[in-house]
C-alpha cells in the first residue's frame, strides 16, 4: 500500500516536471532547452523518487509486514529501526511499547502461576485441616470417655461413699467432661458441614414422620416436661433427612436446657402460601432479650442462662441449625420476650415436582462452574399415550444405570427428567446409552435433549427444548441422534 | 441374679477406659476379662469359654475391632457370642451402625459414652432387659 502511493507520487512528480518544461521551452522557443532543463527536472524528480522510497516507503513497507505478523502469530517483534527520522522514532516507540506490554505479559503469567500454586497449597491446608480436626476429635473422645466413666463411678459410690462436699465437686466434674464432650461433637459437625465433608443429599422426604420420631426420641430426656407435637397432613418436603434430625436434635435439647419443670414444649408444623412448610419449636423457658436475639445464630454465642446450673451448651448448636436450614434454601429465625418462651422456626421447601427440577438444574449449574459450564437434561417420555406401564418400568431401569452425580426427576407418572453435568458429547453418548438400554428392554418411549445453555438458560426453558427436541425411539439412529443434538 | 456371674471379655486398648470400665462391670456383678489389641481378643473369645458377652474398641493394635467381629463371627465356637462395639473414630452414629451391622455386631455406641448408655447396651446384648437395674 505505501509501496503504491510512493509510486504514483514519484510519477506525478514526473509528470508535473515533464509539463514544467515543456512550458518554459514554448515561452522561449529553444528546444534544446527545454530538452536540457527536461533532462535535470527528470534526474532530480527520479533523484527525489529513490530518496522519497528509501526513507519512507520501505520503511512504511516493513512496519506493515512486522505488524500483521505480529497479528498471525499473536507474538511481539521489534521492527528494525534503520532511519533517523520520523519513522525511526515511530519505529523505536512501538519497540519500546511492544517491550513494556511483553514485559507485563511476563509478570501476569508469573502473577498466574503463582496464584495456581497458591491455590494448591490453600487446597491442601484445607485438607489438612480437616483432617486435623477428625484426628483431634478422636484424640479427645478417647481420654474424655475415661474421665466420665471415672466421675461417674466416683459420682455413683461404686468407689465408696463421698461426703457431701467431695460429690458436689465430683457432681461439677461431670457436668464439665459432659459439655466438653458436646462441644467437641459440635465443633466437628459445623466443620464437617462448612468444609463440605458432609454433603447435603436431600430428596423428597417425611418430615412428619421425622419430628415424630424427635419428640419420641427425647421425650425421656424431657423428663416431667411435656413434648407435644401439632402438624396435620404434610406434603413431602425437600431435605436432607440426617440432617435435619440433627436441626431438631439441636432445637429441642435447647428448649429442654430452658423449659420450666412440668412446662409443655410445642412443635409444630404447617404449610405456608409460598411453597414451604414452617416447622417450629416453643419453649415456655424465660425468653430471649431483644439485644441477645440478634446475636442468637453466632457460633459461641449464649445469650440465656440455662435452667439447670452447668447444662450450658457449646454455642455452636444453631449456628449449625442455620447453616443446614440455609442450604436448604430456608431461613431460621427466633421469636422472643423476656418472660415470655423463645420459639424457633424454620422453613423448608416442598417437594413440588417443579422445585425439585428447578433445584436440580440450579445444582447442576452450580457443579458445571467447575466443568465447561454446561449440562444436559434427557427427558423421557411413553411412546404413545397407550403405552401403559413403559415409563414407569423405563424410570426403574434408568434409575439403576444413571451414573452417579446424575439426577434423577420424575416430572409426573408418564415423564421423568435425567439432569447430567456433560458437555455436547457427553449428552450424546449418555443418550446413545440410555437409547440402546431401553431398546433392549423393548421399552416403547421416546427421549429429547437440552443441553444447557445453548438450549436455554433456564429449567423451564430447557424442558420446552428437550420436549421440541423428542427423538422417536424406534426410529432412532446414531445418525439422526447426532443430528437432533447438533 | 443367679449364682452364676456372667462374663464379659473387653477389647480395648486404651488402659484408662479398659480400666474404668472393667470397675463399672464388676460393681455391676459381671465378671470381667480384658484384652489390649485384636488378636488378644480372639485367642481370648476362643480360650476363656463361656464369654456371654464382647466389647470391643474399634481402634486397637494388630486386629481393628471390625476384623475382630469379622473373625469371631466366622467361627462356630464365637459365632453367636454377642459384641458391642464402641468408636471414637466414626464422626456420623448412621456410618458406624451401618458397619457395625454389615460385621454383625450387636449393638454400638460412641465415645464419649454416659454409663447409662454402657449399661442399656450390656444389659440389651445380655438380654437382661426389664429386668432390675442392679
Amino acid at each position: 500500500m505505501a509501496q503504491l502511493r510512493g509510486r504514483s507520487l514519484g510519477l506525478t512528480a514526473l509528470a508535473w516536471t515533464s509539463l514544467a518544461c515543456f512550458a518554459v521551452g514554448a515561452v522561449l522557443s529553444r528546444p534544446w532547452v527545454v530538452v536540457a532543463v527536461m533532462g535535470a527536472g527528470w534526474s532530480a524528480a527520479l533523484l527525489s523518487l529513490l530518496l522519497l522510497r528509501r526513507s519512507v516507503t520501505v520503511p512504511l513497507h516493513r512496519i506493515a509486514e512486522s505488524i500483521t505478523a505480529m497479528r498471525r502469530s499473536g507474538r511481539l517483534v521489534k521492527l528494525p529501526v534503520t532511519q533517523a527520522n520520523e519513522l525511526g522514532v515511530v519505529a523505536e516507540g512501538f519497540n519500546q511499547l511492544a517491550g513494556q506490554v511483553e514485559e507485563q505479559k511476563q509478570r501476569l503469567r508469573s502473577h498466574i502461576i503463582e496464584l495456581q500454586r497458591v491455590n494448591l497449597e490453600l487446597d491442601r491446608l484445607a485438607n489438612l485441616k480437616d483432617d486435623f480436626l477428625t484426628t483431634i476429635n478422636h484424640q479427645l473422645r478417647t481420654p474424655l470417655t475415661a474421665i466420665i466413666e471415672g466421675v461417674e463411678l466416683l459420682q455413683d459410690g461404686a468407689m465408696g461413699m463421698l461426703a457431701t462436699d467431695q460429690l458436689q465437686l465430683v457432681q461439677a466434674m461431670d457436668r464439665n467432661a459432659i459439655r466438653l464432650a458436646s462441644l467437641i461433637e459440635d465443633v466437628l459437625d459445623l466443620s464437617l458441614l462448612k468444609s463440605g465433608r458432609r454433603p447435603l443429599q436431600p430428596a423428597p422426604g417425611d418430615l412428619g414422620a421425622l419430628l415424630r420420631q424427635a419428640q419420641a426420641a427425647w421425650q425421656a430426656a424431657a423428663q416431667s416436661r411435656k413434648l407435644a407435637v401439632n402438624c396435620g397432613e404434610l406434603p413431602q418436603v425437600y431435605m436432607d433427612a440426617e440432617a435435619i434430625r440433627d436441626v431438631m436434635d439441636h432445637l429441642l435439647r435447647n428448649a429442654l436446657r430452658h423449659a420450666p419443670d412440668h412446662s409443655d414444649v410445642e412443635i409444630a408444623a404447617s404449610c405456608t402460601n409460598d411453597g414451604l412448610v414452617e416447622v417450629s419449636v416453643r419453649d415456655h423457658g424465660p425468653g430471649i432479650a431483644a439485644e441477645g436475639l440478634a446475636r442468637l445464630f453466632q457460633p459461641f454465642v449464649h445469650v440465656q442462662a440455662p435452667e439447670a446450673p452447668g447444662s450450658q451448651g457449646s454455642g455452636l448448636g444453631l449456628a449449625f441449625c442455620r447453616q443446614v436450614i440455609e442450604r436448604h434454601r430456608g431461613t431460621i429465625r427466633a421469636e422472643s420476650a423476656e418472660g415470655a418462651g423463645t420459639t424457633f422456626t424454620f422453613t423448608l421447601p416442598v417437594a413440588s415436582t417443579r422445585f425439585v427440577f428447578q433445584e436440580a438444574c440450579r445444582l447442576a449449574r452450580e457443579e458445571a462452574e467447575y466443568e465447561d459450564g454446561q449440562f444436559g437434561l434427557v427427558l423421557v417420555l411413553p411412546a404413545s399415550a397407550n403405552a401403559g406401564n413403559a415409563i414407569a418400568q423405563a424410570g426403574e431401569l434408568l434409575r439403576h444405570n444413571t451414573h452417579r452425580g446424575d439426577q434423577f426427576v420424575w416430572l409426573d407418572s408418564q415423564s421423568l427428567v435425567i439432569v447430567a453435568v456433560t458437555g455436547q458429547p457427553g449428552l450424546e453418548m449418555m443418550v446413545e446409552r440410555l437409547r440402546r438400554l431401553l431398546e433392549s428392554a423393548h421399552l416403547e418411549v421416546r427421549l429429547g435433549v437440552a443441553l444447557f445453555p445453548r438450549d436455554g438458560g433456564d429449567a423451564d426453558h430447557l424442558l420446552g427444548a428437550a420436549r421440541a427436541h423428542l427423538i422417536e425411539q424406534r426410529d432412532t439412529t446414531h445418525g439422526t441422534m447426532r443430528q437432533v443434538i447438533e | 441374679m443367679s449364682v452364676v456371674r456372667k462374663r464379659i471379655l473387653i477389647g480395648e486398648d486404651d488402659q484408662h477406659i479398659l480400666k474404668m470400665t472393667t470397675l463399672r462391670l464388676e460393681h455391676e456383678g459381671y465378671d470381667v476379662i480384658t484384652a489390649a489389641d485384636g488378636e488378644e481378643v480372639v485367642r481370648r473369645a476362643g480360650a476363656d469359654l463361656p464369654i456371654h458377652l464382647i466389647l470391643l474398641d474399634i481402634k486397637m493394635p494388630k486386629l481393628n475391632g471390625y476384623d475382630v467381629c469379622r473373625t469371631l463371627k466366622g467361627r462356630a465356637a464365637t459365632a453367636e457370642i454377642p459384641i458391642v462395639v464402641f468408636s471414637a473414630s466414626e464422626n456420623q452414629l448412621q456410618h458406624l451402625a451401618d458397619r457395625c451391622v454389615e460385621v454383625g455386631a450387636t449393638g454400638w455406641l460412641r465415645k464419649p459414652f454416659r454409663t447409662q448408655e454402657l449399661m442399656q447396651k450390656v444389659r440389651q446384648a445380655l438380654g437382661e432387659e426389664g429386668e432390675s437395674d442392679g
